[in-house]
């Protein structure tokens, strides 16, 4: 289907249908925490039920996510050591390669394998038409943005290219410069390009400012490098349907087996050109650098994406990832005039194509940098603009709605599913922590005199205190599943860090609520009063 | 499916044998003590106070509460469906309570310094025959050092400065009033003799609140200031006075209209405050002379031994002459005001609208009420015998005996140490723990004398 996934430059019942969808997160969240206040104060035994369903829906939920997340984490754990490598030749050579297969040695050797086998398996069924290309005809295609970084902040990442178990010669990099870059980072692009050589090609693409329709906004640089580079694929002849692009942040430093990874699990799936592939991200590079609440909070980010992995149907690219480069061509590239780039490109190809578009999730680490600056307060600004960045991806929301509406081919029980988490995503970000660690106290603290007489006042602590006791048990194993995911280098006190780490947990309720919830809120205050953010490039220091 | 269940249990929902599924509601009780046996409808319950006994079908309940050492408590208790009985502040009397003698004596009268952690005792009219107990050490000594020119002059009256270790003292001179000021501490307490700050006649005295060296008297319809540290007069500064009160560095001053005006402290910026006429003409009415006791801004009660207790924002008297006493409570929001008759006891309530007068209980010669253990009780005393009142509990008040004083004297009563001191029949001063001590309370030292200070 042709459609603009745009908010901008929209005219008529399409600009009046944007700006009400526009305001219709900011306002619910809005009237959620302030409905709740009003409620506490006025009719403080009606607000006591409502916080107490709250809660266990609060706590269901969780005991629901934690779950997944140690699922996640355990077959993250399980293919830590897998020869993705070994797998891609196994299907350059699918028919011979399934019996060749040998038996599983432990548990977690039997559950890769099984996996693996129901991947070929599926790939055989789809027939001749699903076919995947041989593996030395494919290559990736992998960006990294540059806007202010330096080259300690973009080089690592290089270098990790250079230490991948997959060949090189089947990888392009280019670094996307903004014309507006300071010079001192334009020339240190450059030096380290030269530094560089074995790939099938380094470009240095530098985008110019102030194109028209374009917003200053990350997805106008990747997408005009991506242009460029189709013009060397076909220079080479390369179909881009063998190519896979990757849009990495800057700071981004893959694992040793990511492109091995990327490249079974892209030939595996049967619609590999309608498909995004997305990594579990972490934020090791700088992990013991940062303050306690940033690394709490990344950790976070981490498990949420981990969760998020296990429920594909649902799942949104998010942050560095990589999709087809057909289908990035073919639905035009990622938006020029949005900030939340890396979730746009997915909406945008789902409703480019109707809805048979997906994201396959990769049990594959790629690690970023924790957002820190020069001090802890200006970290703290720091991670709060980059929060609120992140959460400015409900700039998606009205224009998928929109989309939704005009596009009869997606299943509407698709639509339903997809509205409705995109929606309440948003609004929970926004609502929850502030409900849980402040709102859902109000009712006992302006309690009168009819609520105070009340058995519903005596039995809400008593309610709330076994819910929160409860959640005490998923928040421990949170704490032990970080600790496993922590990254593995030598420090001098790694036990006493260690237990450090799992004690800044205990701060979750303030971290929460002052470093997500309130930037995801102040976004969508933004957002519903007509401000609109532009790209604000977050500061990396090491 | 659970959470609905849940909701319907935190609302009091619950299953009864032979009843279904009912609503219920439940009794809270904490008690001082605590760790009191709860029975309810005969039945022991599990755990000790502070608890709160869930599920019960509506009705009446007699409820008992026993602590080992101390006076059983039962009442008769009406539950409602999801509705919370609260008995949150049952003093448990002990049932053969901790006394100390404290001093030998034999003294004649006894007196609580206001906040400030002094008793003052006389054997006698004379200044020289008062002794200060220092209630954190059970400690006695002389209220005049040894050699003092004031030794054998008479205490007219003595007024506590709030909040400090400070007592103003009026003295009968050979041709005048003396004022002193005396500092009471651990060490030798230190004498300032005042009299040349004051009139030969002067009225109706109080310290400012709100700084310990300011105080204030009344003369002739002229309201005066004094700053002790300063040594400085600021005379006459309101006429036409009819009564005052000082509260948040204000001064609320009733003219002979009747008319309630605040003002700074030197007469300027006064505002009005009140010119309810009906509350003016009461005001204004009578010859007496009121005391504003300032609640909060809005809550003000004028009281004269003479005329009617008033209140804003009414204009009816809530009573209608002889009160005696009116001792304030201000805590946690709630304002409320204990008040005394020669027959009858009561308290204000500030909580709902308008202010309200409930009369507690009567007596033959009350000579004495406080409030104790944070507001919820009242003790007070009624010829020799003292007693303790509840008066604020949902459930009928009890009354308690507690113990017998030396005829002529009054008790005094420190929350802080939970202890009423008294004078025995011999006149010796003793202690009676009431209520546990306070410990928070208890911390708080006099001006310059950090805790621990050693005795010179």
């Amino acid at each position: 289907m042709t459609f603009r996934f745009s908010g901008r430059g929209l005219t008529g019942r399409d600009r009046t249908l944007q700006r009400a969808l526009e305001i219709l997160p900011g306002l619910t969240s809005w009237s959620i925490l302030l409905g709740m206040v009003w409620l506490s104060f006025r009719h403080p035994l009606a607000a006591a039920v409502a916080v107490i369903a709250f809660d266990l829906h609060w706590l269901f939920r969780i005991f629901y996510t934690t779950v997944f997340i140690v699922l996640a984490t355990i077959r993250l754990s399980i293919e830590k050591n897998t020869d993705w490598v070994a797998r891609v030749r196994g299907i350059d050579r699918l028919d011979a390669y399934r019996p060749e297969l040998p038996p599983a040695a432990g548990w977690k050797e039997k559950f890769s394998l099984g996996a693996h086998r129901r991947q070929i398996e599926s790939l055989r069924r789809a027939g001749a038409s699903a076919a995947p290309p041989p593996s030395k005809e494919i290559y990736h295609l992998v960006i990294f943005p540059v806007a202010k970084e330096t080259r300690e902040i973009f080089e690592p990442g290089l270098r990790s290219i250079v230490y991948q178990r997959y060949p090189l010669k089947n990888i392009l990099v280019v670094i996307a410069l903004e014309e507006r870059a300071p010079e001192d980072v334009k020339r240190q692009v450059h030096e380290a390009r030269k530094s560089f050589d074995g790939f099938f090609d380094f470009l240095v693409v530098t985008h110019p400012d102030g194109i028209a329709g374009e917003a200053r906004v990350k997805g106008a640089n990747a997408t005009y490098a991506a242009r460029e580079a189709a013009r060397l694929f076909e220079k080479k002849g390369i179909p881009f349907e063998n190519v896979i692009a990757s849009c990495f942040d800057a700071d981004t430093v893959v694992s040793p087996d990511y492109f091995g990874c990327l490249t079974y699990h892209f030939l595996a799936e049967p619609g590999r050109t309608r498909a995004s592939f997305q990594p579990i991200p972490v934020y090791h590079n700088n992990f013991w650098d940062a303050p306690g609440y940033a690394r709490v909070l990344e950790m976070g980010s981490s498990f949420f994406q981990l969760m998020e992995a296990t429920n594909p149907e649902k799942l949104v690219t998010f942050s560095s990832h990589s999709m087809s480069f057909k289908a990035l061509v073919d639905c035009g590239y990622w938006p020029v005039d949005m900030i939340s780039d890396d979730s746009a490109i997915f909406w945008k190809a789902y409703l480019h194509f109707d809805g048979r578009y997906r994201v396959v999730p990769m049990y594959v680490t790629l690690s970023m940098d924790v957002a820190v600056s020069d001090n802890w307060w200006k970290t703290v600004k720091n991670v709060y603009k980059q929060k609120r960045r992140w959460a400015w991806g409900v700039e998606n929301f009205p224009i998928v709605m929109r989309g939704f509406l005009v596009n009869r081919r997606i299943p509407a029980y698709m639509k339903f599913k997809h509205a409705v988490k995109l929606f309440e995503g948003h609004v929970a970000w926004a609502t929850w922590a502030f409900l849980l660690a402040v709102i859902g106290w109000l009712p006992g603290l302006f309690a009168g005199a009819e609520f105070s007489n009340s058995v519903l006042f005596y039995s809400a602590p008593r309610v709330t205190g076994t819910i929160f006791n409860l959640a005490l048990l998923s928040l421990v194993t949170t704490m032990a599943l970080s600790l496993y995911l922590l990254p593995d280098r030598k420090m001098r006190h790694p036990l006493w860090s260690r237990i450090l780490f799992a004690v800044e947990w205990t701060f979750v309720p303030f971290i929460a609520t002052f470093l997500s919830a309130m930037p995801a809120l102040d976004t969508q205050t933004r957002f519903l009063l007509g401000r609109y953010m532009e790209f604000w490039v977050t500061e990396k220091k090491r | 499916m659970v959470c609905p269940l849940i909701v319907l249990y935190a609302l009091g929902y619950a299953g009864i044998p032979n009843e279904g599924v009912i609503k219920t509601g439940l009794v809270s009780v904490a008690t001082a003590p605590p760790g009191a046996s709860v029975l309810v409808g005969g039945a022991p319950y599990p755990q000790k106070t502070p608890t709160f006994v869930r599920n019960l079908p509506p009705g009446r309940y007699p409820v008992t509460l026993q602590l080992k050492g101390h006076r059983s408590w039962s009442s008769s208790v009406e539950v409602e469906e999801e509705k919370a009985t609260v008995l949150e502040n049952v003093l448990l009397v002990p049932a053969e309570p901790e006394t100390e003698r404290l001093a030998e004596g034999p003294f004649q009268e006894l007196a609580a310094t206001g906040d400030a952690p002094f008793l003052l005792a006389r054997s006698g009219p004379r200044a020289g025959e008062a002794v200060v107990l220092d209630w954190r050490t059970g400690r006695t000594r002389p209220l005049l050092p040894p050699g003092s020119v004031f030794l054998s002059n008479r205490i007219e009256f003595w007024e506590p400065v709030p909040e400090s270790p400070y007592l103003f003292l009026a003295l009968k001179g050979e041709d005048r009033r003396l004022c002193v000021r005396a500092k009471l501490g651990r060490g030798p307490h230190e004498i300032e003799d005042l009299s040349h700050l004051f009139p030969e006649r002067f009225a109706h005295l109080q310290w400012d609140p709100a700084d310990r060296d300011e105080l204030f008297f009344a003369e002739d319809g002229f309201l005066s200031r004094v700053n002790v540290k300063s040594s400085a007069v600021y005379p006459k500064f309101a006429e036409g006075v009819r009564g005052y009160g000082l509260a948040g560095r204000k001064v609320y001053v009733v003219d002979g209209l009747g008319r309630v005006t605040r003002m700074d402290r030197d007469g300027t910026n006064a505002e009005l405050v009140s010119e309810e006429p009906l509350l003016a003409s009461y005001l204004a009415r009578n010859k007496a002379f009121y005391r504003i006791l300032v609640l909060d801004r809005e809550k003000m009660l004028f009281w004269s031994e003479k005329g009617p207790l008033l209140a804003a924002g009414i204009s009816y008297p809530l009573a209608e002459g002889g009160v005696e006493e009116v001792v304030p409570y201000v805590s946690g929001g709630k304002s409320k005001a204990l008040v005394r008759e020669r027959h009858r006891i009561g308290a204000v309530d500030f909580s709902g609208e308008l202010p309200w007068l409930t009369w507690l209980g009567r007596g033959r010669e009350l000579v004495r009420a406080v409030w104790a253990h944070g507001g919820s009780h009242v003790l007070f005393q009624d010829g020799r015998k003292v007693f303790l009142l509840e008066a604020d509990v949902p459930v009928k008040a009890h009354l308690e005996e507690l113990l017998e004083v030396k005829e002529g004297s009054a008790f005094a009563f420190v929350e802080e140490t939970g202890k009423i001191y008294y004078l025995d029949r011999a006149g010796a001063l003793v202690s009676w723990r009431l209520a546990p001590p306070r410990p928070s309370l208890l911390g708080r030292g006099a001006e310059g004398q950090p805790e621990g200070a050693a005795e010179p």
